[in-house]
């Protein structure tokens, strides 16, 4: 089969692969129809997600139609449907059945590594190093799925791929982010970074009884979308002084909740995000935390901090103190996928959102390569892209 | 040295392992050499008593031991093992990690690890033999 590989920083091949095989009894092997570039591959993208090796299959968001399953297998069958949730869940460990599923206790092969970096292991992920497991990902034409009664979900005829795709990461990490800012009646939501994720944060925090959603990005596309498809307000933080303005569009309060849709590869020209630039540069830290620090400086007294875009490793200059003055309550991690698929799936039959407005570019699966580089350089209004294999 | 998992099944589960590894112990302790170095790291697990016969079998060879505990409020049982400290100047320890590339702490944390997998899961989770673009 064709599939996408990393080769190092900004170097994804289209390479052939023998096709993958039942491995362990409860696995599944999909036939992928569509799959997508997701923001977070664009850290592998540019070579900050340590733990890949060459040659390894990259992606996280893919569906497509069971055609293999493993003897253990009892809720699956060939030719169902299916979307598959990023994070890979046992659905038997203390976390699984407390709804933690992206903090699966049995689904990482190299969990003794990820112990070593963090204490303790989460949910190996599909595509995104060996850290998080080395899973075979799913910019693939096909995927072994491992725990396939536990994590696809099954889609109804009448939906597109298109329509559901995103049920598999983007649109349940940022109903997630909304969720986890815990609004109530009357609240501002602010939004760093309207990138897939942060568009779905803005339609989640409506969808969650925001009074209003104020989305910051630089990118005008980016805030077009914002304004015109999720209703927010904009700030484009190149223009404006982002911790003012809020403060003058929440009556002097600051957002009830703050939702970091950025992650470890944020842009600034204040000097806190010149010296990230430089320390990443020369790898005296890993992450650069640049709207997570505004996102802290901004947000009300008591507010919830709520993390969606991905670190990775080590930040520099963190003003806990000002979280600590303000008593904020922080929020974060991979998404539990598994908590969101069917309530979400019955948003989108009837008809309160469609997740396809996020695409902005269709392409084969061949041309990933292209896809990359416009996503991460955002040329041609790029926003999102899906790829057919 | 000491290694803890809790694994999330009832107390009343690892009864047949408890009982297994006194036995065996004792077995031992006629017979010391019996099994000693019978350990295969490589050995197939294909379900709980092979993975439990992973773990028993390198504990014995480490000289160490195993305690099931219940863990609080219905979160499982804690599967504690203990075994001498092997520093790597050591037989054991050196001996083990020149043929297998492991340290005993290792090889022990990933037989537990494994036990658990299985008693939980079903299954241990692996990557052996899925696709990969050239190297």
């Amino acid at each position: 089969m064709k599939a996408i590989c990393w080769y190092g920083a900004h170097d994804m091949r289209v390479e052939n692969v023998p096709d993958p095989k039942i491995l362990n009894p409860h696995d599944a092997i999909v036939k992928i129809t569509l799959t997508a570039i997701c923001g977070s591959d664009l850290h592998c993208y540019d070579g900050y997600i340590p733990g890949f090796e060459k040659g390894d299959i990259i992606g996280h968001e893919f569906m497509g139609e069971v055609v293999e399953v493993g003897k253990e297998v009892t809720k699956l069958k060939k030719g169902d449907r299916v979307v598959v949730p990023f994070p890979i869940a046992c659905g038997k460990c203390f976390y699984c059945q407390k709804g933690l599923w992206s903090l699966c206790d049995n689904s990482n092969p190299n969990a003794a590594v990820a112990e070593m970096m963090y204490g303790y292991s989460a949910a190996g992920l599909y595509g995104y190093s060996h850290i998080y497991g080395g899973y075979a990902g799913g910019q693939a034409q096909y995927a072994r799925v491992p725990f396939a009664d536990v994590g696809p979900i099954k889609i109804p005829e009448e939906l597109t791929d298109e329509q559901v795709l995103f049920l598999s990461d983007i649109f349940p990490t940022g109903y997630q982010a909304a969720e986890s800012c815990d609004i109530q009646k009357g609240d501002i939501v602010a939004v760093w970074g309207c990138g897939p994720v942060g568009q779905f944060a803005i339609k989640s925090a409506y969808l969650l009884g925001a009074e209003r959603v104020i989305a910051i990005d630089r990118i005008p596309e980016r805030l077009n979308l914002a304004k015109e498809k999720g209703n927010a307000d904009v700030i484009n933080y190149e223009q404006a002084d982002v911790v003012e303005t809020l403060r003058a569009m929440t009556g002097g309060r600051g957002p009830d909740g703050c939702i970091d849709g950025v992650g470890l590869e944020a842009h600034g020209k204040t000097i806190d995000a010149m010296f990230d630039k430089v320390e990443q540069t020369l790898r005296m830290e890993s992450d650069r935390p640049t709207a997570l620090r505004q996102a802290i400086q901004a947000c009300r007294k008591g507010g919830v901090l709520s993390i969606a875009g991905v670190y990775g490793g080590l930040i520099d200059k963190f003003n806990l103190g000002a979280a600590f003055a303000k008593g904020l309550i922080f929020r974060m991690g991979q998404t539990h996928v598994h908590n969101y698929l069917r309530p979400l799936l019955e948003r989108i039959q009837h008809g309160e959102i469609d997740p396809s407005f996020i695409i902005t570019h269709r392409m084969g699966l061949e041309e990933a390569p292209h896809g990359y580089e416009i996503f991460k350089n955002k040329q041609d209004n790029c926003i999102k892209v899906v790829l057919k294999p | 040295m000491e290694k803890v998992m809790t694994i999330n099944r009832p107390p009343e589960d690892f009864a047949q392992f408890k009982q297994d590894f006194a036995d065996t112990y004792h077995i031992e302790a006629m017979m010391p050499t019996a099994t000693t170095g019978k350990t295969t790291p490589t050995q197939e697990i294909r379900n709980e008593w092979d993975a439990w016969h992973a773990l028993k079998e390198r504990l014995i060879a480490c000289a160490g031991n195993v305690q099931f505990g219940q863990a609080p409020n219905g979160r499982g049982t804690e599967v504690r093992v203990s075994f001498p400290y092997s520093a790597p100047g050591g037989m054991v320890g050196s001996m083990v990690a020149k043929i297998l590339d492991k340290s005993p702490e290792q090889w022990i944390t990933e037989d537990l690890r494994h036990f658990k997998e299985m008693m939980e899961a079903g299954e241990i989770a692996t990557i052996t033999g899925q696709p990969v673009g050239s190297k």
